[in-house]
């Protein structure tokens, strides 16, 4: 279960966030839901410890993981944007993870995880592809099945369906629903709307800047 | 509605077509220019060198053998000495925002708007004679002036690797160095390469740091052709080495120089406050000290030595300047430093112009070819050796109806070909990242195609324009190389002035030389800090 006490951060010495608490139980999959400049990306990259925090602290599963390094959080994430590496394939996009998480990890192994993933997302033939050909829809699946790849103790997922077109953001939160009941990932996913976050997250989550939580 | 839609789009379109019109119009300048005075001299050089066996006989020669090996190893270890310098101040700029960081980029570019004998010079008032006159001593002027090439490449590059790149591989379980080496690396290593180059460029074509610091044992090409054509009067040589040395630097361009940079968007990214982030801060902060105390250390010295006569403080250095006491030696700062400023004054009004017709035909014409073709003629010089070009106009242009060599024109042309590159890259991108739709928007308000030029481009890109109206200010002011050819008595510039004060017997003078030198580097500064 993921513990988020207390946690305040500051930017450029603006106040971001106030003391925001939040607790997500395992196997659910909760949406925060606020307008813009309410914080929701900072908390995020806060508890992924990509943005380090003020005060406050976070834990999962009782370990306090607040000055743990990122590489070692064992947190799955999913930007807004640009976070696919363009100089790699789909295919090693998907596995880049693996050889961290499971150095030990054979390379049969490694094919059958990522097969496994590209199939998930309904993207079997496109291993080879460059980031750069794919459309915004395929960038966004590639980017989750990267994300679930090592299979991350917790996966956050920032506006995952920002910049899609109706039709297609629609399609992609079905699929993105099934694969995460699919895989029983806990997830904490931000979007500022409410009926996304109805399609997706069993519990929401509401902030209003500056952050004060409110549990629907 | 229709009607006034069909009306917009016409307008959108003539706009462009205009202003490309325009472009291919004063293509035809800067094209003459450089046709007459960069492609001409070279390709007299080449033309002399025809002559195979002359060739032959210098590649012969096992006292040029040896000059070419050093120029060619004290290059190699230069440039890997200042890529390894700058890596940590350029992660540093590029990755963060913090206090005083443009003052830090802009005190790293001094060195590389200076003369070569300035830093030469100050590098000689910082070590020990045993060590500043010898490879030691050229290794550190190479490495302060070059470093400002490094920051400016890479972080230009660095900073167009989205933060969210990084951050996801580390997410991933990257460590940094993981992530460095499998995520950042692949993306800014074409810059690197490019920065790579341009430094092997300037160190292997290196004058006025050898002259000065050099001594009887260490010589270049560059510094050989000089002494061939000038001292021994033996052209034939000079000319050969000329054709050896653009060989060797068509090697080092066709290895280094980008071949795809497509994946990286021409975007940007804000960099996070380091105040933020307490544990890469003592980082930052050991790599903006270190850079300040490496590239201010010297001047600093410079500065002090200028105030010492034989081990006492003296104003007497600074007196000699403009009392006349110098003028039975054959030097005369203030003529000296009025032809600087007349040359630099001359060179913006010349360049500017030139480098805006470049940087137009850049940013509206369709033709992606000819786009590159001209950017890359136009930036030639960058590459090519000072000394080269000076040689080459000396023997262009040396028989009626063109008998300019003793004229000071042909100094003030050498300095505008000179500085037009960097004239010309600090134009290029501001003009083509002005969104076609504020024109468009400037057309159906009324504004013909030359109003939407003025009202709309020139005003953007008045910033830019005072940019390269500073360095070509700055290129004029500190050009050592070629004016080494060109200059005739009369036509004395301060770099050379400061040259010839740095090369004579004496405290008095030696001390004069450093003050001359840091009346310079307070000019540059000041120059370069009002673009």
């Amino acid at each position: 279960m993921l513990d988020v006490c207390n946690m305040s951060v500051s930017l450029g010495g603006v106040s971001i966030v106030q003391n925001f608490s939040l607790q997500v139980s395992a196997g659910t999959t909760t949406a925060l839901v606020g307008p813009s400049g309410s914080g929701k990306t900072t908390i995020l990259q806060t508890i992924c410890g990509v943005v380090p925090m003020t005060s406050g602290s976070v834990s999962y599963d009782g370990v306090d993981i607040t000055n743990m390094p990122i590489h070692l959080r064992k947190i799955g994430m999913v930007f807004q944007n640009s976070d696919l590496f363009s100089h790699l394939s789909v295919w090693h996009n998907i596995a880049f993870g693996l050889r961290f998480v499971s150095p030990r990890l054979v390379p049969e192994a490694v094919t059958q995880r990522v097969q496994e993933l590209l199939h998930l997302i309904g993207m079997d033939t496109f291993g080879d592809r460059r980031i750069n050909d794919l459309s915004g829809g395929e960038q966004r699946r590639v980017a989750l099945a990267r994300a679930l790849a090592p299979r991350p103790h917790l996966l956050l997922l920032d506006e995952p369906f920002s910049a899609l077109d109706s039709t297609l953001r629609w399609r992609l939160i079905d699929d993105v629903r099934d694969i995460l009941s699919a895989t029983q990932t806990t997830a904490l996913i931000v979007t500022h709307d409410q009926q996304e976050a109805d399609a997706l997250a069993t519990h929401t989550v509401s902030i209003a800047p500056p952050s004060t939580t409110a549990l629907h | 509605m229709v009607g006034r839609m069909d009306k917009h789009h016409a307008a959108m379109m003539t706009t462009l077509a205009s202003l490309r019109r325009g472009a291919i119009l004063c293509c035809a300048l800067p094209l003459v220019w450089l046709s007459l005075f960069y492609v001409l001299p070279l390709g007299t050089i080449f033309f002399r060198a025809l002559d195979v066996s002359a060739l032959i006989d210098t590649i012969g020669n096992s006292g040029i053998r040896h000059v070419l090996w050093f120029t060619l190893w004290q290059a190699t270890l230069s440039t890997a000495l200042t890529v390894i310098i700058a890596f940590p101040i350029t992660w540093a700029c590029s990755q963060w925002d913090f206090t005083g960081k443009h003052l830090v980029v802009g005190l790293v570019t001094v060195p590389f708007v200076l003369p070569t004998v300035i830093i030469a010079g100050a590098i000689r008032t910082l070590l020990p004679e045993s060590l500043s006159s010898g490879v030691v001593g050229i290794l550190c002027a190479h490495v302060i002036f070059n470093v400002a090439v490094v920051l400016r490449i890479v972080s230009a590059r660095w900073q167009q690797v989205h933060p969210n790149t990084a951050s996801a591989s580390r997410i991933l379980g990257a460590s940094s160095w993981k992530t460095f080496w499998l995520i950042t690396w692949p993306m800014i290593r074409s810059a690197v390469a490019s920065a790579v180059g341009i430094v092997f460029i300037f160190c292997f074509t290196s004058f006025g740091v050898i002259k000065v610091l050099g001594g009887p044992r260490y010589s270049t090409i560059e510094l050989e052709i000089f002494i061939r054509a000038v001292q021994l009067g033996d052209t034939s040589t000079a000319v050969a080495l000329v054709v050896l040395q653009l060989i060797v630097i068509g090697v080092v361009l066709g290895l280094t120089m980008p071949r795809n940079t497509a994946s990286l968007k021409i975007i940007t990214y804000r960099t996070s406050w380091i105040g933020d982030y307490p544990r890469q801060q003592t980082l930052v902060r050991a790599s903006v000290f270190a850079t300040i105390l490496l590239i201010g250390a010297p001047f600093l010295t410079m500065f002090i030595n200028s105030f010492r006569v034989r081990s006492n403080w003296s104003i007497n250095p600074w007196r000699h300047l403009f009392d006349g006491t110098l003028r039975p030696m054959g030097v005369d700062v203030a003529p000296a430093m009025s032809n600087s400023v007349i040359f630099a004054a001359i060179t913006i009004v010349i360049t500017v112009p030139l480098a805006l017709c470049l940087a137009s035909i850049s940013a509206y014409s369709s033709s992606h070819a000819g786009r590159r073709l001209i950017t890359a003629l136009a930036s030639a010089p960058l590459a090519t050796s000072a000394v080269a070009l000076g040689l080459g106009m000396i023997i262009t242009f040396d028989q009626s109806p063109i008998n300019w060599r003793a004229h000071w024109l042909l100094l003030v042309c050498a300095h505008c070909t000179i500085a037009l590159p960097l004239a010309l890259r600090s134009l290029t991108a501001p003009l083509q990242s002005i969104p076609p739709a504020l024109r468009d928007s400037a057309r159906t308000l009324g504004a013909s195609a030359l109003q939407t030029w003025w009202h709309v481009d020139i005003a953007i890109i008045r910033r830019p324009l005072l940019v390269a109206a500073g360095l070509s200010a700055a290129v004029s002011l500190g050009e050592f190389g070629a004016t080494s050819f060109l200059t005739r008595t009369g036509n004395d510039t301060i770099p050379t002035t400061i040259a010839r004060l740095l090369s004579r017997p004496g405290d008095v003078v030696q001390s004069s030389g450093y003050a001359l030198a840091s009346l310079f580097v307070v000019l540059v500064i000041g120059v370069m800090s009002n673009a």
